[in-house]
């Protein structure tokens, strides 16, 4: 196992890799400071740059913006309270509570540490727990594929916040629009109405800059932005007092975001709000929780890093991405040629251990980077967003147009940029849409193959235990919470009771 | 009076319309095949009446849920949509000018009209940003940008 790691830190410790992975981190730093525009943008944005890269510096350099983007919305949550994306809400809340009592560098600090020790947690636990994983996974058939695709869906759909019925929703429409183009299995054009273009389905980086970058400047432009809050390099100095507070916070934020990182379609965003309720039960200063809590903001920080690393374990080892930004590096796999399953592991060792080696090296980069030059960054933020984004909107067609070098993808960009609109602007989850989308057409294959193993009858995936049991988990997932409502409460009696 | 179908009502109005029509359309492409296996239609169809059922129960959620008065300065709303028209106009200048010209005039006409910045600053931007643009994406990444009529006139730009 060390020496896999060994050869993973080869191949990513090249000259090349690092300056791409640095990059990578610089840009997805900067992009996630834009306001409202998040990794899973950023990944979808910068792709086109990366496709006449060798895959293995692709994707390091598609890493490091992940992270990087998650660094920038972090700076986003903290002084001016707009989270760059989903996963960095919770830190708003006691972030920007930090930030007005002049503690913002303290609080940039601290999420750059929480995620560099949040990296090296869960690489250690990467390293030991994916390739069991990937063993486990070949035994997998089509049956148990198809199972892990709904556990995947139905995970997303159970955490999109009091909206379960418009999750699913969403998820079944990715999954419609997923069966736009031929069909794999018979070659039979579907809802293309004659146009070339779509022979090959709905393209979904192009889809995925419509509905993140173009959708959010679009709903930005509507809301306007906020004003930040200044943050100075003799404000970055954390204090010891803040440091041994946020210790545990820490170390608990990673182990929750690794174990919720590992699910199919948990992704990071649910990792960061239980790991800040958790904190927010088990910490010794509970009542400083929403007023400027360092722990509130250590926890979730380190919380959606090791998930986001986790992320990579379903992506790789079956094929399923974790959350929507690795469901566009799902995407990006498959551009290069790289097919993720529990094979890659044998198949391509260097590639995959040298992605997770390029975790850690990203992680470095970034708290170095980060470190002392979060108040630089945090300049940007000056810059009128009059002038950012019509540059935003430019990059991303530009941006679309070079990955297939057709207009096709461009107005592909700009119908979805207004139906990313009006998903922000009503509030509809956009990750089961994504994950739907992406998983489409492997969901479809797992049908086929099924049915035909069954000899057309689907019920066979009731008799095969490991299928059975992660259906079971979906359907637990899905109505577990109402069945729970059924049950009587007993709280308000022994409240009665003491009064 | 308020139109009943009109904000999110409508999007999922529209969704019950999309996914009847996919479901329907799925009948042609078959959805089973020979000996009762999983055909072509088959997703599709389930897909799309799964859809037509969560997008009529979201409907009805969102009729019956009075929708909060929009705390949104109309203002913004008109700039959004004149960004949003000035970007189709800018689609539809690049089969004329190529895509740099209509980009560029994209980005100082927004920052000039929509956003009110001095006219030199937004020109000095827009040209900025065609550059940079240019080295990235021409010089760089190779990408042959659409040179549109213009292009082709002047004998630069990648494919018409």
């Amino acid at each position: 196992m060390l020496d896999n790691l060994v050869m993973g830190f080869g191949a990513a410790l090249t000259p090349a890799n690092l300056l791409w992975c640095f990059v990578g981190v610089l840009a997805g730093t900067v992009i996630g400071l834009l306001p409202g525009l998040g990794s899973t943008t950023g990944v979808a944005v910068l792709l086109p740059l990366t496709l006449s890269f060798e895959p293995l510096t692709a994707l390091i350099m598609l890493a490091g913006i992940y992270y990087g983007a998650q660094y920038g919305g972090t700076i986003t949550s903290v002084l001016i309270s707009t989270p760059g994306e989903a996963a960095s809400v919770v830190t708003a809340i006691d972030g920007y509570q930090m930030a007005r009592k002049g503690r913002a560098g303290a609080a940039l600090s601290i999420a750059a540490i929480g995620s560099f020790a949040a990296a090296i947690v869960s690489l250690v636990l990467l390293v030991a727990m994916a390739p069991p994983f990937a063993k486990l996974a070949i035994d997998f058939g089509p049956p148990e594929n198809l199972a892990v695709m709904v556990l995947g869906l139905t995970t997303i759909v159970s955490f999109s916040a009091g909206a379960k019925l418009r999750g699913l929703a969403m998820a079944v429409l990715g999954i419609l629009l997923a069966t736009v183009g031929v069909d794999a299995a018979t070659g039979l054009p579907r809802y293309t109405f004659g146009d070339v273009d779509l022979l090959s389905g709905l393209p979904f980086v192009q889809v995925m800059i419509g509905l993140f970058a173009v959708g959010e400047v679009l709903y930005q432009i509507r809301q306007g932005a906020a004003q930040p809050i200044r943050a100075r390099f003799k404000d970055l100095v954390i204090t010891r007092e803040e440091l041994s507070r946020s210790k545990g916070a820490i170390a608990r934020g990673s182990v929750i975001g690794y174990l919720l990182g590992c699910l199919p379609g948990a992704g990071s965003t649910l990792a960061s709000f239980l790991a800040y309720g958790v904190e927010k039960r088990v910490s010794r200063n509970k009542h400083e929780f929403g007023h400027g809590a360092i722990e509130g903001v250590a926890s979730p920080e380190s919380a959606n890093n090791a998930a986001a690393n986790a992320n990579f374990v379903p992506t790789l080892a079956l094929g399923i991405p974790g959350g929507a930004t690795t469901a566009v590096l799902l995407g990006a796999f498959m551009m290069y040629g790289i097919q993720p399953g529990p094979l890659l592991f044998d198949e391509q060792p260097e590639l995959v251990w040298g992605l997770l080696a390029s975790f850690f090296i990203g992680n470095v980069l970034l708290l170095v980077l980060n470190l002392p030059l979060a108040p630089l960054f945090a300049q940007l933020l000056r810059i009128p967003y009059g002038y950012m984004y019509p540059l935003i909107l430019v990059t991303s067609f530009v941006g679309a147009y070079s990955i297939d070098n057709n207009m096709f993808s461009v107005w592909i960009v700009f119908v979805f940029g207004l139906v990313g609109y009006f998903m922000k602007k009503f509030d509809l989850p956009m990750a089961p849409l994504v994950l739907g989308l992406v998983i489409g057409a492997l969901f479809e294959k797992a049908l086929v193959q099924t049915s035909a193993m069954g000899d057309g009858d689907l019920t066979i995936v009731f008799t095969r235990p490991i299928a059975l049991v992660v259906f079971l988990l979906a359907a637990l997932l899905l109505a577990g919470p109402s069945l729970l409502k059924l049950v009587p409460k007993r709280e308000p009696k022994r409240e009665k009771e003491k009064v | 009076m308020r139109p009943l179908l009109r904000g999110e009502p409508a999007v999922w109005a529209l969704l019950v319309c999309l996914s009847v029509a996919m479901a329907g359309a799925s009948f042609g492409y078959g959805i089973t095949k020979d000996g009762g296996q999983v055909g072509p239609g088959f997703l599709p169809l389930v897909s799309g009446v799964a859809l037509a059922l969560l997008s009529a129960a979201c409907l009805l959620q969102s009729v019956r849920r009075a929708a909060p008065d929009e705390d949104v300065d109309p203002r913004r709303i008109r700039t959004l949509w004149t960004v949003f028209g000035l970007l189709l106009v800018a689609l539809l200048l690049v089969p004329l000018t190529g895509f740099l010209v209509a980009f560029g005039l994209l980005v100082f006409a927004v920052s000039a009209f929509v956003e009110r910045r001095r006219i030199v600053s937004a020109a000095v931007v827009a040209v900025a940003a065609t550059v940079v643009i240019y080295a990235v994406f021409v010089l760089f990444l190779a990408v042959p940008l659409p040179g549109g009529l213009l292009g082709g006139l002047l004998g630069i730009g990648g494919d018409g």
